[in-house]
């Protein structure tokens, strides 16, 4: 047993940590929100610089290789100083569900092109009725000649607004299970028939309504087998979810940090709030809360780093903790803080927006628990 | 990072070995219990028979490594309880601040499972607060007077020796205010109450009057008795790496697997289902928290809140599990093991009463809350204040950044 960061994962965090900090002061987070696409495409292209778009990506198709536990180091950090990018769902969940589905050519030029910063792709996977299980997957895809056509909705889709392709999931046919008959796309964004609009409110990364009119998609941009994408589009989950969470442990310890030091510097009464046993409560919620999700995240980076046996349930765990622990220290810093915090400008607000959004990405605890629940086989 | 214990060789050998000695010896009836509290008289002799049969052994007195092997196999038998009875923090403090003598006297009988200790009630990482202790000892001549009332927690139906805390220098500032004495149960002037609490025997009351000791019956230097139970109780043999799966929580999903309802099992129920696995998650997350106490014990890094994080977490779930085993198996939550209907032989009947208990043996978990306010600087200004960030771990250098 050895908790420690490796030497990789410590000048990972180091440098992450060096750049956001200097690139990513609360003020430029709220900036970045305001702006009409949520994307700052300077700061985006040094973070290809920097490299972390190749990360999860093997070095065959120009990526680095790195551990999904080296991944997570990053995505912590970039949870502790609320950055807001495409990095997830490009060069994690994407890029997965092409290594997972991909034939090798589509892995060269696909991989090639989100490890080097070329293109941008988005991951289109929940519609209007909305879930994560291979049940809610319902929009259609029917084969016409050398091309397929995909027609419907997706919902809640982060960053399709700015991506150059889109891997949509859609049912090519009706198998005797909900997991047969998914089939994987990578659609052009600029294709005919495609469009984007950003959805409004209070969300922290910016999500997407993605409509399909007739869109024709070539039958070569097919990931695998038609029909038979959902186990990979699992496994390629499951890491963005891991890592997701991973991320979500650094927003929940940034949290817990803010009402922890609050309550160093605001008196009442004539002495500093800490000394008041509800206030003290709630920084205890928040640490452990923190604590909760950034352990069991590692852990279930480490299950699918080294292939163990019960790495899904261990992915589940992780994300059914984390989709309430951000929250739940978010919440409980809010309790401390009184009304400073709903100041957007404070800084707080940049983490309750995507602890509530990153509680149902990917999954809410209900879900998870549930996923638990089968694979457990109770 | 790694996750899982690596077994060495000599480990490896070791668990056959017990294993096998396990499988050969075991008494039936100790196989059924969820804990000592749960023995009657006939009972707990036969633990204690037991126990004499482990020391003989020479399992008692193991080094880390192999201890936990042991426990893990017992665990596995889910008889963990067995060596739950603090005997590892009294060897730690009697190796550590013990003299000569009390080596010699103590620790082969601790080892041989002759010794049965019990000590004042308290957890680690908690504020001295010595207002709260109830004996005081003063100086008469060469002799120790030993006068009061306190609670004491240990196995069994009587103990051999006493680990007590008493306030010996009233006046001085509470880091030096205190001493430990460890002192035969049969002196004269000591008497054990046991109240009858839900879970009989998980604390005691023992009055001391006028218990005349000498100063061999110090354990440590005069006046650092609470740093002596404390440095103990956070010693990394104390602080162990976490034996196998909540025996509890195990029993509480096998039973919703195996239980049938209107047709179908509990566990197919889907509100249950949420129910179960939450229970999971949190056995989970109890397991990763004692994880990283014992990995930071044994590296050798500073622990802050980590221990008292811990202990607040368990009293939290645990009276969370009790609900939930109460809203998976009904009325059968609460029958227990004389019942001839009882499931899961009772245990999770003996869960309900002695979650109440853990929650509140003798005080409310406020304690452990301000041991971690204490630990993170609460209400000490920004002069007082630590930053405490977990210690090698990825979140520890993210405290550098302000955002």
């Amino acid at each position: 047993m050895d908790l420690s960061l490796s030497s990789t994962q410590v000048q990972l965090k180091d440098s992450a940590t060096e750049f956001l900090k200097a690139e990513l002061p609360k003020e430029r987070v709220l900036q970045i929100d305001d702006s009409p696409t949520g994307f700052d495409a300077d700061m985006w292209r040094k973070m290809v610089d920097l490299g972390w778009t190749s990360m999860a990506i093997p070095e065959a198709y120009g990526g680095a290789g790195l551990t999904n536990t080296d991944f997570g180091v990053v995505a912590e950090t970039l949870g502790y100083f609320a950055s807001s990018s495409p990095l997830l769902d490009s060069a994690v969940l994407s890029a997965n569900a092409i290594l997972e589905a991909g034939s090798e050519a589509q892995k060269k030029e696909y991989l090639t092109a989100i490890a080097n910063g070329q293109q941008i792709f988005a991951t289109a996977l929940t519609e209007p009725e909305y879930g994560w299980g291979p049940s809610f997957i319902k929009m259609g895809a029917t084969h016409h000649g050398r091309n397929y056509v995909l027609n419907g909705t997706k919902l809640f889709i982060p960053w399709a607004h700015v991506a150059d392709q889109i891997v949509v999931a859609a049912r090519t046919s009706e198998g005797a299970s909900p997991e047969e008959g998914i089939s994987l796309f990578v659609v052009d964004k600029n294709a005919k028939g495609v469009s984007t609009r950003l959805m409004q409110g209070f969300i922290g990364d910016k999500v997407c309504e993605v409509n399909f009119n007739n869109v024709e998609v070539p039958a070569s941009n097919l990931l695998g087998p038609a029909g038979q994408a959902w186990p990979a589009l699992e496994r390629a989950t499951d890491k963005a979810t891991a890592i997701l969470s991973a991320y979500m442990a650094g927003g929940a310890w940034k949290a817990y940090e803010m009402c922890r030091d609050y309550s160093q510097v605001r008196i009442a009464f004539g002495m500093p709030i800490g000394t008041f046993q509800y206030v003290q409560g709630n920084v205890i919620i928040a640490l452990t809360e923190s604590d909760a999700c950034k352990w069991t995240a590692y852990e279930a980076l480490w299950m699918l780093d080294t292939d163990r046996q019960e790495k899904q349930i261990g992915v589940s765990t992780a994300k059914a903790v984390a989709s309430d622990s951000f929250w739940k220290a978010c919440d409980a810093s809010h309790d401390v803080h009184g009304g400073i915090g709903i100041d957007i400008t404070f800084g707080l607000t940049h983490y309750t927006k995507r602890a509530r959004t990153f509680q149902h990405y990917l999954g809410d605890a209900r879900y998870h628990r549930a996923r638990m629940a089968r694979l457990m086989e109770l | 990072m790694d996750f899982e214990y690596r077994y060495s060789e000599e480990q490896e050998q070791f668990r056959s070995e017990v294993s096998a000695w396990l499988d050969a010896n075991l008494p039936e009836g100790l196989a059924g219990a969820a804990g000592a509290a749960m023995l009657d008289s006939p009972g707990w002799e036969q633990c204690q028979n037991f126990r004499r049969r482990i020391g003989e052994k020479g399992w008692l007195a193991l080094n880390i490594d192999l201890a936990l092997v042991f426990l893990e196999e017992l665990g596995k038998r889910k008889l963990g309880w067995l060596l739950d009875d603090g005997s590892s923090a009294i060897q730690s403090a009697l190796q550590r601040w013990g003299t000569e003598n009390q080596k010699k006297s103590y620790l082969p009988l601790i080892a041989d499972g002759e010794a049965n200790v019990w000590r004042l009630l308290t957890e680690p990482g908690v504020r001295l607060d010595v207002g709260s202790l109830g004996i005081r000892a003063y100086r008469e001549g060469d002799e120790i007077i030993l006068n009061g009332q306190d609670t004491f927690a240990g196995q069994g139906l009587w103990p051999d020796y006493l680990w007590a805390i008493a306030v010996i220098n009233p006046d001085f500032p509470p880091h030096r205010a205190t001493s430990s004495f460890l002192v035969p149960s049969g002196l004269k002037g000591i008497s054990i109450q046991t109240p009858r609490t839900l879970v009989p025997g998980q604390t005691n009351l023992v009055t001391f009057d006028h218990v005349v000791v000498y100063p061999d019956a110090l354990l440590g230097d005069e006046g650092s008795g609470w740093s002596v139970m404390q440095t103990a109780l956070q010693a990394p043999q104390t602080i162990q790496y976490p034996i196998a799966e909540d025996a509890e929580v195990g029993d509480l999903l096998q039973y919703a697997k195996d239980t049938v309802r209107d047709g179908a099992s509990l566990g197919k129920d889907l509100v249950l289902q949420q129910l179960l696995v939450e229970a999971h998650i949190n056995s989970r997350i109890t397991r990763l928290f004692k994880m990283r106490n014992a990995w930071l014990a044994s590296t050798g890094q500073k622990i802050t809140y980590e221990l008292a994080q811990t202990a607040l977490w368990e009293k939290q779930i645990s009276m969370r599990l009790s609900r939930i085993v109460r809203d998976v198996m009904g009325m059968y939550a609460l029958l227990d093991p004389q019942d001839p209907r009882a499931a899961v032989k009772g245990k999770l009947e003996f869960q309900q009463r002695s979650s109440l208990a853990t929650q509140n043996p003798s005080a409310v978990p406020e304690p452990y809350a301000v041991a971690i306010a204490d630990a993170l600087g609460l209400g000490k200004g920004q002069q007082g204040e630590q930053k405490i960030a977990s210690p090698g771990t990825p979140t520890g250098a993210s405290g550098s950044g302000d955002v």
